[in-house]
């Protein structure tokens, strides 16, 4: 594009600016000189003035600013005949506009003709405009007029022009699934892969991996034998024009596309076929060579972890000495420096490790993994957690959720609540025991109380309090202890208290009678946190009062003044817990405290099952800013009434009839 | 698919923003302010990939760092990650070959020409052209219409 000399002021002008401010002011000014001057009906303006007037809008959005007018004045540029005006006015669509613009209805006929035009140019022009924007509108206008070029009717045969119509109609497929039919379009694809021409078979690979994506293989069968060829050529032969050589390999992208495309297909029957994409496999990974060249490098690396992609999905199919040449492989990335092929290669490994039958090639490098973990780069260290959740299993748990533990007091507060939630996942999933587990999470807890969320210690409480009609009293007894344990500290985590409260008031029969302990020193331990709790707590704390001085009355005298105290207390929920508690302890309410204090039932076998942790990590996977915020998930309705973690005033109709 | 390609420099000032998904406008300058922060603060020696799912829901980032210029992808799940990286290369490589030796002032003066070579490079976020000589033979032809017109 020429020069625009009003263009290239404005810029240094704003470049000039030495403040935020100063610039903001520069740009309001030239907004609203624009915004009159298009305004101005009296005066047309030239069409250079039009274009080097659109191009400072184009320039001030592109800086973060809201164009909110003009939109109409640019993209009728697109009207115009002349090429530089077409590009400024098609640049202003892709750029201003959205997919849903009503502007657009007004230009798609314009659009239309510029598709249909036999200007090469103006073709490219309308069809990267059309691909970058998408949407319902020019899907439902255009689709056609696109097919029309590919299928060759008219002017088309151009490598250039149909390249773009493809990965147009790429974009149009992906917004309206119905514009071509694959049943049809298999053998027209089939077709489109018997060019030579890099620039075609990209875009077509394009159009082929986004149709088998949504209508599985069987249309494509056609292509197989195709994209295997073209791929032999490439790898084995390195038949393609010096222009496609990157760094000496042969254009990288199409290799990885073709290999995409196989993921797609099962691993054929027919033994020749076999042996062409075993040689391919063993050629691309027997070359691959770490070198000083960084892009290089990445290339080769790129086609390498997009084979190794393909071995895994072939599963053992392939023969023996590949799996273990990756395995090896794998091995090797992920102890080199460069820290983008660790990256990778930790990425791959967590894919194997997702494959029962991947597990073995990664086994024997959980030492190296455990290394990553410990990183500076936090992208590396959340693939390496990735890959340790991976593999972990009974066989090397103890190991792997220890490492776990050890790498949490130096971690990052944001790989930390992923890698409190794994550590306690894996602990329940493949621990040797569950008082195993149950010190897991009170390490958890110590160690980095603030990421355990509440799940994590209701699931401790679930898996204590026991499933359906099984119910073991060692290990409430430990925990209890442990509880117990954790909170004779001079300082102690609110979770803590929150999970020890429980614990220590529902199972209190089985430690009161321990040396050194009796009612009123657990009583005690919980009393010695209670003031620096949120009321949330406190809430709990007082519930565990109430139990423990059910169970002991002589510790009546201690718990009454506490709940007297709280009767007048500014928080809502503390308050009416500690007036319901103050009443409950009258003699008048004694049947209704027998019922209200009576022991917890266990959880029906559907909640054992039913991990919330696992729902959770799900969740977060995908919604990682609502799970923050998230309250936690809601105990199911199945579950009986009485065993929810007191949380909510217990039995919430018999309070009631306490008219307070 | 590629979901967009931003260049900003070492200050955060943007040089190109080119988003292929529909975004409120608000979001997208909350988007490139993330992403400035997420690239400055990656070691010398950190890998050029970045996964915040607070930055972009289910993307991935990909930069590189030339001189004083951030070359940022935002890309899904579907793309080779170090298939991108080259990419960015040749991205680069283009406009070296269009400015003779690229630096930020190009840039900043020309932003229609650097539209316009992403533009043979990257169409509705997918990747249309690697080849370097052929996306300046384009490039060369349309300057020579430029002129025609």
């Amino acid at each position: 594009m020429s020069s625009m000399r009003g263009l290239t002021m404005f810029i240094s002008d704003i470049r000039n600016c030495q403040s935020k401010d100063l610039e903001e002011k520069r740009v309001l000014k030239e907004m609203s000189k624009i915004r009159e001057l298009f305004s101005n009906t009296r005066k047309t303006l030239s069409a250079y003035d039009r274009k080097k007037y659109v191009w400072k809008l184009l320039y001030c959005f592109m800086l973060g600013y809201d164009v909110d007018f003009g939109h109409m004045e640019a993209i009728n540029m697109i009207c115009s005949p002349r090429y530089s005006e077409k590009f400024t006015g098609y640049m202003a669509a892709s750029l201003l506009l959205h997919a849903n613009s009503p502007y657009l209805e007004q230009v798609v006929n314009a659009i239309r003709n510029d598709i249909v035009s036999y200007d090469i140019a103006h073709q490219s022009l309308a069809l990267s405009t059309v691909a970058n924007l998408g949407g319902q509108l020019l899907t439902a206008e255009l689709s056609q007029d696109v097919i029309r070029i590919i299928r060759g009717e008219g002017f088309g045969l151009d490598f250039e022009v149909n390249k773009k119509a493809l990965t147009c109609l790429t974009r149009l497929y992906k917004q309206d699934k119905t514009i071509i039919n694959p049943a049809e379009w298999g053998g027209k694809i089939s077709d489109l892969m018997d060019t030579r021409s890099v620039g075609m078979l990209l875009a077509t690979s394009s159009l082929l991996l986004e149709m088998m994506r949504q209508n599985g293989y069987e249309n494509f069968i056609s292509c197989f034998t195709k994209i295997l060829q073209h791929l032999y050529r490439l790898v084995m032969l390195k038949e393609v024009s010096a222009d496609y050589l990157y760094y000496q390999t042969p254009c990288p992208w199409l290799q990885i596309k073709l290999l995409k495309l196989l993921q797609m297909f099962p691993y054929p029957t027919e033994p020749r076929i076999c042996s062409d994409i075993n040689e391919v496999l063993e050629k691309i990974t027997s070359q691959t060579e770490v070198t000083k060249n960084v892009n290089k490098n990445n290339t080769d690396h790129g086609i390498l972890f997009e084979a190794i992609n393909l071995m895994i999905h072939y599963k053992d199919n392939i023969p023996e000495s590949l799996r273990t040449q990756c395995s090896a492989l794998l091995g090797r990335f992920i102890s080199v420096k460069e820290p983008n092929i660790r990256y990778i290669g930790l990425e791959t490994m967590a894919k194997l490790a997702e494959h029962p039958d991947g597990q073995y090639m990664i086994e024997r490098h959980q030492s190296t993994v455990m290394i990553s973990l410990k990183d500076p780069d936090i992208s590396i260290r959340k693939r390496a957690l990735d890959v340790l959740f991976g593999m972990c299993k009974q066989s090397n748990a103890n190991e792997i959720v220890g490492e776990l533990l050890d790498s949490l007091p130096e971690a990052q507060f944001n790989i930390k609540e992923d890698l409190v939630l794994k550590t306690a996942l894996l602990a329940e999933r493949f621990g040797q025991n569950l008082k195993w587990y149950i010190d897991v999470i009170i390490r958890l807890i110590t160690f980095a109380g603030d990421y355990v969320s509440n799940d994590i210690w209701h699931r401790v409480i679930q898996v204590v309090t026991g499933f359906g009609s099984s119910i073991d009293t060692e290990l409430q007894e430990y925990a209890a202890t442990q509880a117990y344990n954790a909170l004779n500290n001079s300082h102690a985590h609110e979770k803590m208290v929150k999970m020890g409260s429980y614990l220590i008031s529902e199972f209190s029969q089985y430690i009161v009678n321990k040396p050194d302990m009796n009612p009123q020193a657990l009583f005690e331990i919980l009393n010695r946190h209670f003031p620096v709790c949120s009321s949330e707590t406190k809430c709990m704390v007082l519930t565990a009062y109430m139990k423990l001085s059910h169970n002991y009355p002589d510790l009546l005298m201690s718990a009454i003044p506490v709940f007297e105290h709280h009767t007048m207390h500014i928080d809502p929920d503390l308050q009416q817990r500690a007036i319901e508690y103050y009443n409950l302890c009258k003699d008048t309410y004694e049947a209704i405290r027998n019922e209200v204090l009576d022991v917890m039932p266990t959880f029906s076998e559907d909640i054992k099952n039913q991990n919330m942790l696992i729902r959770r990590m799900v969740h977060m996977d995908h919604h990682t800013e609502a799970a923050k915020t998230e309250k936690p998930v809601e105990i199911k309705p199945n579950m009986a009434p009485a065993a929810q973690i007191p949380q909510q005033p217990p039995k919430p109709a018999i309070v009631d009839l306490l008219e307070i | 698919m590629i979901k967009a390609v931003i260049i900003f420099n070492t200050a955060g000032k943007h040089r190109l923003v080119k988003f292929y998904e529909e975004i409120p406008h608000d979001k997208k300058n909350e988007i490139i302010a993330n992403l400035f922060k997420e690239c400055t603060k990656r070691g010398e020696y950190s890998c050029n990939f970045i996964e915040e799912s607070n930055l972009w829901r289910g993307c991935k980032v990909i930069f590189r760092l030339y001189a004083t210029l951030y070359i940022v992808f935002v890309v899904d799940e579907a793309e080779n990650e170090l298939g991108i990286l080259d990419l960015i290369q040749v991205f680069v490589e283009v406009l070296d070959k269009a400015f003779e030796n690229v630096c930020e002032l190009d840039l900043v003066f020309h932003p229609e020409r650097a539209y316009a070579l992403l533009e043979e490079l990257v169409m509705g976020g997918m990747v249309i052209e690697t080849n370097i000589s052929e996306i300046w033979k384009i490039s060369q032809n349309m300057i020579a219409l430029e002129r025609k017109s």
